[in-house]
């Protein structure tokens, strides 16, 4: 008896669709509150390659959600622990881990080998990032998104008997300013909203697979877990989103989606208040980028004195570093700089330098 | 003839129901004017607009007891 045998004898999908199932490729970005479901259901159906792309660490407050880590994998990456459990419970399977965060630089290589790619990152930057991918390379996008009780799933660059299929750009043209979205850290989710919106992904990924349903291709579908209402709308390509879209690998490694979304410039400064709070946490560097001789010193708060010219990433001791400088525009360029070049890194700028202090 | 808008996700801090009966209005850009009006607080956030479960452009028209539907992006994951 196959470990499949019950799939099997569902006759739409058979035998064959077993075996589309063994022969997909699919990749997974983000093995969060959406990819821990989402692949769970693909591991265990047998899509018999599967990639598990995700730059973090398991925390406590991942927990009740993320429901392939418990307590001993703290602070172990969430790809390496998520290949460790998937292969265990699906030894007949490969699965390939990517501990590290999907960049310009790196995505176009990652995803060429899959037939797919399911979307369960939880920031606009990747997001936008992957649509654009995903339509240069025309692979299959199975999207999904949550906002405290609810979801949304759709799937882009799949052509429905031979209408052009829709991407992410086509509803939301650009990313949204940042800030002005919830994320689940500042806004909450209860755990069992993405164990439902990853495995309407699930099910998405393995009906295009094996040709079953109707898939949500040209539509969005909304879910509310409170009122347990649903809503399909459906979505048409817009002629003005594909000059949205870099037009080819060079312009797309080249494309700075961070910015796009609004990341520098608002993020990228505090102010003096701020500096306070900053302060107060012990994983914070403070680092006086001016010149030897510049004046007033800076006495209020404890800090080092190295000039811009000479840093080095040694010098970074702690996970945030925060420049100041005369005015605030040598420490902004600087910390645009180094957020490029380090992005695990958290760096900041004290808006209007030491004279607003 | 009243309109039906349905409202999504973090839109509804801004709305304070997930509901609103609407006026009449002719077009989806007329609409979206109205509603900045009424909240301001809408500008600083995307919103697709579908008109009967179709996503619409400003352009689009709006039939009497046509239904709405306001949808902010979702980051979460």
């Amino acid at each position: 008896m196959s470990r499949y045998h019950r799939q099997i004898i569902l006759k739409e999908l058979g035998q064959t669709g077993q075996n589309q199932l063994t022969h997909a490729k699919v990749l997974v970005v983000g093995a969060g509150g959406l990819g821990c479901p989402a692949l769970l259901y693909l591991v265990a159906a047998g899509v018999g390659h599967i990639g598990i792309v995700d730059d973090d660490v398991v925390a406590l407050s991942n927990l009740h959600r993320q429901v392939l880590y418990g307590p001993e994998d703290i602070g172990q990456p969430k790809a390496t622990v998520a290949r460790r459990v998937l292969s265990a419970q699906n030894p007949e399977i490969q699965l390939v881990a990517y501990p590290t965060r999907l960049t310009t630089a790196n995505a176009w290589d990652i995803v060429a080998p899959y037939d797919m790619v399911l979307d369960g990152t939880d920031n606009f930057t990747t997001r936008y990032l992957l649509n654009d991918l995903c339509f240069l390379q025309q692979k299959p996008l199975i999207f999904g998104a949550i906002s405290q009780f609810e979801g949304q799933v759709s799937v882009f660059n799949l052509p429905q008997n031979g209408i052009t299929a829709a991407n992410y750009r086509d509803i939301f043209p650009t990313p949204p300013a940042e800030g002005t979205v919830h994320n689940c850290a500042e806004a909450g989710v209860i755990g069992v909203l993405p164990g439902i919106v990853g495995s309407l992904q699930a099910a998405e990924v393995i009906k295009i697979i094996t040709g079953i349903g109707r898939p949500l291709a040209n539509a969005i579908m909304t879910y509310n877990l409170l009122t347990n209402n649903s809503l399909k709308l459906k979505i048409h390509p817009r002629a003005e989103t594909i000059r949205l879209i870099p037009k080819d690998r060079a312009a797309f490694e080249q494309t700075n989606y961070q910015l796009l979304c609004g990341i520098p410039e608002k993020t990228l400064e505090i102010g003096g208040s701020e500096l306070h709070q900053y302060l107060h946490r012990d994983d914070v560097q403070l680092i006086d980028i001016r010149e030897p001789h510049e004046t007033p010193d800076l006495t209020a708060f404890p800090h080092q004195r190295m000039t811009m010219n000479t840093l080095t990433e040694s010098d970074f001791t702690r996970p945030t570093v925060i420049f100041i400088c005369q005015s605030g525009k040598r420490s902004l360029s600087t910390a645009h700089e180094w957020s490029e070049n380090l992005p695990d890194k958290q760096f900041l700028s004290v808006r209007g330098g030491v004279l607003a202090l | 003839m009243a309109l039906k808008i349905l409202v999504f996700g973090q839109l509804t801090e801004i709305t304070q129901t997930s509901e609103l009966e609407w006026e009449t209005v002719e077009q989806v850009g007329a609409l979206r004017q109205q509603l900045l009006q009424r909240f301001p607080e809408m500008a600083h956030i995307s919103v697709a607009i579908a008109v009967n479960q179709t996503l619409a452009d400003d352009q689009t028209a709006i039939p009497a007891n046509g239904e709405i539907a306001l949808l902010p992006p979702f980051s979460g994951g």
